[in-house]
Order: C-alpha cells, then sequence, then structure tokens
C-alpha cells in the first residue's frame, strides 16, 4: 500500500483528503503542524507529502527546507491566493507542486498520482508529445515525421522539461538548470526560449495543450508519453 | 477731489495774496475808492477759503483787514484810523470776511468728505467684488493685495498669516527676511494693518509705498485686512465642508461595498448550507450526486468572488505596483485560455494571434488576470454552444487582444456603467459579482495598457490595448 503523507491544521481538510484518499486505495499519515510533518516522514517514509503552507510550529516553507535535508519525497504544498510568494518560496526551497486551495479532490488526487509516477518510472529516451517525438539519447525532436533544428539553449530547456514530466518547473529552477546558477536575471529571455519551444510543440502557441504557464511561478510539460522505438 | 493745495500752502498765498492785490489796487487811480476795494478783499477771501479751507480763509480775512486799514483809510500807510464810522467799516469788514470764509470753507470740507467717503465706499465695493469671484480660484489674498497696490498707492502689498509660526501667502517681491522685520515692528517704511483669524492667528497686510500715505490710506488698508480675514474663514469653512463631503461620501460607498459584498457572499454560502443538509439526509444516489455538484459549482462561485475582492483590495489600497517585463502574447493567451479550459467547455473557441508580434511590456501576472476576467465575462454572458473569438493585432507601439462573445451585448447607455465596480448589465446572467471588469480594466492600466468595449455587429467585444515598449502607467 502506497503512503502519503496529509499535514494541515484545519481538521476540515485533513478529513476530506484522508477520505478521499483512504476510498482511493492510498494509505495515510495525518499530522497538525511543522514538527509532525517531520517526524512523519522520517519514520513512515511516504511516497508523497501532501502539505499546507499555514502551520503552525514552523511553516510549510521551513517543512521543505528540512525535509530536503534527508529526503527527495515528492511534496505537494496546499497554498492559498494570499500567500503566493510563500508558495514560490517552497517551490524554490524544492516542493514539486502546488494546489490552490480550495481545490477539488479529483485535482489533487491526479497530482498525487503523476508524483508518485514520476518517482517510481526512470528516465526513458524518447518520449512522444501530441505529434512530436523526442529522444534523449540521438537528441533529436520530430514533429509530424519532419526534423526540427533546436538551438543548444532550447534543447537543454526541452530536456529539463521532459526529464520532469506533469512536475512544476520554477523560473529559478529552470534559469538553475539551463544557464547555471550564476544568472539571475534570466526570466524575460526564459519567457522568449518558452515560446520558441511551444511554437515547436503545439499545434495553437496561444492555446497550448502542453507546455503550460503557472502564473507567477514557472511553467509545466503535460502530456509526455514514454515512447517505444520508430 | 478739488482741494489739491496743501493746507500749509494755502495759508501762505491766502496771506501773501491781500498784500499783492493792494499793490496793485493802489497803482489804479479813480478805481480805488473803499467799496470797490473791499468787494475785491471779500471775493479773495473766498477764493482763499474755497481753495485753501478755513486756516486760508482766516489768514487771508485779518491780512486783508490790515491792509485795507494801511492802504485805503486816513490816514493812510499807518494803522490808526480818524474816525469812529472807518472803524465800524473796517471791524464790520472783518466781520463779514470771517463768516463768509467760514461758511465757503465748511461746505467746501462737507463736499470733499463726502466725495472721500463716495471713493472709499467704491473702493470697498471693488474689493468686496475681486474677493468674492477672484480671477483665479483661491487668489483671494492676491485680489486684495493687487487691488491695494492699484488704488491706495502701495508699490507692493504682502500678506502674511501670523499665529503660531509666520506663514507667507504673498511674499509679493518682499524678502521673507524683510516681512518679519515689519511683523516684529522694526521696518520703519512698512504699513502693517492686521485683522484677527479664528483660533488667535492674524491676518496681516504689510504694504510699502514710494511717498508717504495719508491716515485714510492706512485705514483703507486695515479695511482691506479685515475683507481678506474674513474671505480667508470663509475659504476656510468652504474647503472643510468640502472634506467632510469627501469623507460622507467614502463612508457611504463603504457600507454600499460591504452591505453588496455580504449580499453577494451570502447568495452561493446559501445555495452552499441548503446542499449540504440535503445531502445528508438524501438516500438516492442521483441525489447526492447533483447536490454534491452543486456545492461545488457554488464554491467555485465564492471563490471567484473572494479572488476578486481581494485584487479589488489590492487595488483599492493603492498598494498595485506593476512588476513589468517583456512578455509574448502568446504566452499571455495560452495561460488564459488553458487556466480556464473547463470552463469554456462546448464553445466554438477560435484563436488568432499571428506568431511574429512584438512582445508586450507587461506585469504577467496582473495582465493575466485582467484578460481572465474578460474571458470569464464573455463565457458568463453567452450560451454554451456559442461562439468566442480571441484575437491579438499589432499598432505601432501597442498590442490589442480583442475578446468577442455571440453573447446578448451591453445596451448603448450602460456602456461606461459596466466597468465601475458592483455594476452589472441589464442583460447580464446572475451569478456575477460586478467587479471582474473594473478588476481588468485597474490591472491593464498599472501595466499602462487600458480595456475599451470595442464596436461589434454580434454580442460583445472587450479591446485589451498592452504596450510593447516601457511606457509610463
Amino acid at each position: 500500500m502506497i503512503a502519503i503523507a496529509v499535514i494541515d491544521d484545519e481538521p476540515a481538510i485533513r478529513n476530506a483528503l484522508a477520505s478521499a484518499l483512504g476510498a482511493a486505495g492510498y494509505l495515510v499519515h495525518e499530522g497538525g503542524d511543522g514538527p509532525a510533518a517531520i517526524d512523519i516522514v522520517a519514520t513512515a517514509a511516504p511516497a508523497v507529502v501532501v502539505l499546507d503552507i499555514g502551520l503552525p510550529g514552523f511553516d510549510g516553507v521551513e517543512v521543505v527546507r528540512r525535509v530536503r535535508a534527508f529526503s527527495e519525497v515528492p511534496i505537494i504544498i496546499l497554498s492559498a491566493l494570499d500567500r503566493e510568494t510563500d508558495k514560490i518560496r517552497a517551490l524554490d526551497a524544492g516542493a514539486d507542486d502546488y494546489v490552490t486551495k480550495p481545490f477539488s479532490v479529483e485535482e489533487l488526487l491526479a497530482r498525487v498520482r503523476a508524483a508518485v509516477r514520476r518517482a517510481e518510472s526512470g528516465v526513458a529516451a524518447r518520449f512522444r508529445i501530441g505529434q512530436t517525438l523526442v529522444d534523449l539519447t540521438a537528441r533529436s525532436v520530430h514533429t509530424a515525421g519532419t526534423l526540427v533544428r533546436l538551438t543548444p539553449t532550447q534543447w537543454s530547456l526541452l530536456e529539463v522539461f521532459v526529464s520532469n514530466p506533469g512536475r512544476l518547473l520554477t523560473h529559478r529552477h529552470l534559469i538553475e538548470a539551463v544557464w547555471g546558477g550564476e544568472h539571475g536575471s534570466e526570466s524575460s529571455s526564459l519567457r522568449i526560449y518558452v515560446s520558441n519551444l511551444r511554437r515547436v510543440l503545439e499545434e495553437v502557441p496561444a492555446n497550448p495543450r502542453f507546455l503550460l504557464t503557472e502564473p507567477g511561478a514557472g511553467y509545466r510539460l503535460v502530456g509526455v508519453e514514454p515512447a517505444g522505438d520508430l | 477731489m478739488r482741494r489739491s493745495v496743501p493746507p500749509w500752502l494755502g495759508v501762505s498765498i491766502a496771506t501773501v495774496a491781500p498784500l499783492v492785490l493792494a499793490a496793485g489796487l493802489t497803482q489804479v487811480a479813480g478805481v480805488a475808492d473803499q467799496t470797490n476795494v473791499a468787494f475785491a478783499f471779500l471775493v479773495l477771501v473766498i477764493v482763499s477759503a474755497a481753495y485753501g479751507g478755513g486756516a486760508a480763509g482766516v489768514a487771508a480775512s485779518i491780512v486783508a483787514f490790515l491792509t485795507f486799514n494801511y492802504f485805503f483809510f486816513a490816514p493812510t500807510r499807518t494803522l490808526s484810523v480818524s474816525t469812529r464810522r472807518d472803524i465800524g467799516v473796517l471791524i464790520g469788514f472783518l466781520m463779514v470776511s470771517l463768516v463768509v470764509s467760514s461758511l465757503v470753507a465748511r461746505i467746501e470740507s462737507h463736499r470733499d468728505r463726502a466725495q472721500r467717503e463716495s471713493d472709499d465706499a467704491r473702493l470697498l465695493a471693488d474689493l468686496y467684488v475681486s474677493l468674492s469671484d477672484p480671477a483665479v480660484p483661491g487668489g483671494e489674498m492676491d485680489a486684495v493685495a493687487e487691488l491695494a497696490e492699484a488704488r491706495l498707492g502701495f508699490r507692493t502689498v504682502a500678506v502674511v498669516r501670523a499665529g503660531s509660526a509666520i506663514e507667507i501667502l504673498r511674499a509679493g517681491g518682499v524678502s521673507d527676511q524683510f516681512l518679519r522685520l515689519a511683523i516684529a515692528g522694526g521696518a520703519g517704511d512698512a504699513v502693517v494693518a492686521s485683522a484677527p483669524l479664528r483660533g488667535g492667528a492674524r491676518l496681516l497686510l504689510i504694504g510699502y509705498a514710494q511717498t508717504r500715505l495719508d491716515d485714510r490710506n492706512r485705514a483703507l488698508l486695515a479695511a482691506f485686512a479685515s475683507r481678506a480675514a474674513a474671505a480667508a474663514e470663509q475659504r476656510a469653512a468652504a474647503e472643510e465642508r468640502e472634506r467632510m463631503a469627501v469623507l460622507q461620501e467614502t463612508d457611504r460607498q463603504r457600507s454600499a461595498l460591504l452591505s453588496s459584498v455580504s449580499h453577494d457572499l451570502r447568495t452561493p454560502l446559501a445555495g452552499i448550507k441548503a446542499a449540504a443538509s440535503a445531502f445528508a439526509t438524501s438516500s438516492s444516489a442521483e441525489d447526492r450526486d447533483r447536490l454534491a455538484h452543486s456545492v461545488v459549482s457554488e464554491v467555485d462561485r465564492l471563490d471567484r468572488m473572494v479572488g476578486n475582492l481581494l485584487d479589488l483590495s489590492r487595488i483599492e489600497g493603492g498598494i498595485l505596483t506593476a512588476s513589468r517585463e517583456p512578455v509574448p502574447v502568446e504566452d499571455l493567451v495560452g495561460t488564459v485560455l488553458s487556466r480556464l479550459r473547463q470552463s469554456l467547455g462546448v464553445r466554438q473557441l477560435t484563436v488568432a494571434v499571428p506568431p511574429d508580434l512584438p512582445a508586450v511590456f507587461i506585469d504577467f501576472v496582473q495582465v493575466e488576470q485582467a484578460l481572465t476576467n474578460l474571458v470569464e465575462n464573455a463565457v458568463q454572458h453567452s450560451p454554451p454552444g456559442a461562439g468566442l473569438i480571441v484575437s491579438a493585432h499589432a499598432r505601432p507601439g501597442w498590442i490589442t487582444v480583442r475578446v468577442a462573445d455571440e453573447g446578448s451585448g451591453i445596451a448603448p447607455d450602460e456602456r461606461d456603467r459596466i466597468f465601475r465596480r458592483f455594476e452589472r448589465g441589464r442583460r447580464a446572467q446572475p451569478g456575477g459579482s460586478g467587479l471582474g471588469l473594473a478588476i481588468a480594466r485597474a490591472f491593464a492600466a498599472a501595466s499602462g495598457g487600458s480595456v475599451e468595449l470595442a464596436e461589434s455587429s454580434v454580442g460583445t467585444a472587450f479591446d485589451l490595448s498592452l504596450p510593447t515598449q516601457e511606457t509610463a502607467p
């Protein structure tokens, strides 16, 4: 049975999540504050942590920091509209994803499933994204059978996205992964590169299906499927 | 004014004139009998009194009396008189000339005073007019000072409010230091007129004149000061009333907002409460599905409302700062459409964004919210199967994103009203908060852009115009 940690100080949210996750076949560990979160992660080794930001004791951002010191467990943040900056801080501290309160259980379950899958599956070599086929070993991209030429920067950006399918990647994460740690003000050129990449991947770039913008947070590549041989 | 001769000059002329006249008359032999001479002297006395005033009249009378005696009464060239009759004539002449000169002088002085009073009245009337309708709004003090300069003979007039501190309302070209000296009483050439203001302060008019001024002008400056003080008080009172009116209006708006918000929040809450309590007692699975669905959709509505209120409070709180950066228009449109994919449902969506548009220079999060509100507005006000077009086109310096629906449209008389907070069109579907468009407009404006209603033959179209360069919002 896959274990999930649910950390929130609101009993109503904990109850609802425990019942929904239980019904979906997960084993749920509940906690109501920061120290409890650390205990549960350390002792129960959950597959995914669902973590509220506003917690008594120490807050969710601090929990992410402390957990990352000893565990790579996927962390999904529960964030409220008025804690946007905390959400970004938690993501930059190493959280994997976020869901904004109020959220629907289906939405959260989908994120949990994606996180579990990411943690379990190794990195494949070939992926299909809609009409586009990406081969990480051959470093090639084909759209509808035609070879597409990418610049080295575009290629490394695409590589980061396909290696983290469905995962929210913050601006900082992408900039560090593509340009290295020293660049601070690349976020507007990141926009341009993402926009260019969208023209490769999307049928209608102004109505994207795969490479999605999370306003104020970052980007997410969805609909990535492992592909066999051509 | 007729009397232009200063008193000392009048008296001098009146003293010399009879001597000159007598000298002249003695040269004309034959004409100079006593009766003619007496008339000539009397005329001289009247003229002196008329132009030189009472003192000149008296002086002329006495000198004429002595000269008359000296030259025309035997023994001539002496002040002695030979007969009783001559003494009577001379005394009579003196009495008549004194009485006539004093009468003339009194008439003249009455006339002068009447003239002066009517001049003063006209001046004060002019002052009143210029105070009640100053050339520049709030320019009452300038009006007083300018009138004093033009009509009271001052070179310049300064206006100062002396309370716990000295506040110079009009320097009139006089240095701060000089004004302070004049207020302290140490500048001899300044004329200071003062009038009390409420709260123990005083309004001072400080006049500087080229020549020495008479008492009348000083008195008039004092009258000017008290009129100016009254005007200053009136203006302060009017400003206070205006401030109160603004406060009351803000208060009224705030309580209208509160009651509107409470009502708007209660409506979905009532739906949730009803559905949730029915859920607990309901036994059929079909009913439970329906109730659960209605709770979720009411919560979504509540969530949108709270989101709008949060946006509104950021806008109203004046803490709205746009962190602007170049954003590809495709990214902006794409983010909004992917976020709203679920609520777009089965709508016929057409997206027309040319690939090579220049980037817009905006705060991404705020403008994304603005465009989201426009698209949500279109979705809310048009039937589910209807078409929705999101297009973009460029003109120099700007990109315009148009959101056009096939809904019921907006009545012509509502075209301005719909952008106000809590205002909703008459044809609007129930469920909105009346905040979406107001927020869209405020967020677009913070990035230097705008939201306008566009001309459209079917339904409604909004244009979101965004700058491609760094422009001041």
